[in-house]
């Protein structure tokens, strides 16, 4: 077997990813009601930071790069160069589920989803 | 070689056990910063393999507390980045860090040459 060979990872790609997406629901929400809550921002920060170097390991680099667009915002915001707004949190709440959606293709066919539009948007968040 | 993996996310604590144990090494985990350094009471590790964005602890802070330590720093530490985080292996770099294994892409090989030179500048 090739020691590159990842598919057996597979089955734990998936299962930590989507618990990784359940978390970011959750910090969602959190910062819904409070769009200052610092635990949440740092707690996104390091679930964005998890999820892209899994996925891109793994060779799943839309759900990589859309990832890495959520790390990047919440760098942003932990370092104060960007705040959180509710067209943010909305923008991410669509990338979650088009994550959740990538996820079920992932399993079936081993294919990711088109997430390039989401994509496109959060990284408006940083211009 | 004994390893002490200092990593919070579940999927690469046990990739690399995995994929390390496989090839004899001995591997002990710490899920953060704070784990990381505690389990150095106990284990005696050739190598850290640390990852830079954790929870209670980040790398950096984990690098600042090695040197500190003249148990510790003479423990080579291997650091994790991402394609992104050039920056951020300068500054692990500047803390003590001894090289750096790209996250971003799995080359098994390569790992496993770096792990060997760099524990092999372990400082008496």
């Amino acid at each position: 077997m090739d020691s590159n060979d990842l598919s057996s990872f597979k089955g734990l790609y998936l299962k930590t990813a989507r618990d990784y997406i359940v978390s970011m629901k959750d910090n969602v929400d959190r910062l819904k009601a409070n769009h200052q809550d610092q635990q949440a921002i740092t707690d996104m920060h390091i679930i964005a930071h998890s999820l892209k170097s899994q996925s891109l390991v793994m060779g799943y680099s839309k759900m990589g790069k859309g990832s890495e667009q959520i790390e990047k915002i919440f760098s942003a915001i932990k370092n104060g160069g960007k705040v959180v707004t509710p067209i943010l949190l909305d923008q991410i709440s669509s990338v979650i589920e088009k994550f959740i959606e990538s996820l079920s293709h992932i399993e079936t066919t081993d294919t990711e989803i088109d997430t390039s539009k989401n994509i496109t948007e959060l990284e408006q968040f940083l211009t | 070689m004994k390893i002490l993996l200092i990593e919070d996310d579940i999927f690469f604590q046990k990739f690399y056990t995995f994929k390390l144990t496989e090839k004899g090494h001995q591997i002990e985990i710490g899920s953060n910063g704070e784990e990381g350094i505690m389990k150095l009471q106990q284990f005696q590790p050739d190598i850290i393999l640390l990852d830079l964005v954790m929870p209670k602890k980040d790398g950096f802070a984990v690098l600042s507390e090695l040197r500190k330590n003249p148990a510790w720093s003479a423990i080579p530490v291997l650091v994790f980045s991402t394609l992104e985080q050039k920056q951020d292996v300068e500054r692990a770099k500047q803390l003590g860090a001894r090289d750096y294994v790209n996250k971003s892409f799995f080359d098994f090989e390569n790992l496993l040459k770096k792990l060997e030179a760099v524990a092999g500048t372990r400082t008496v």
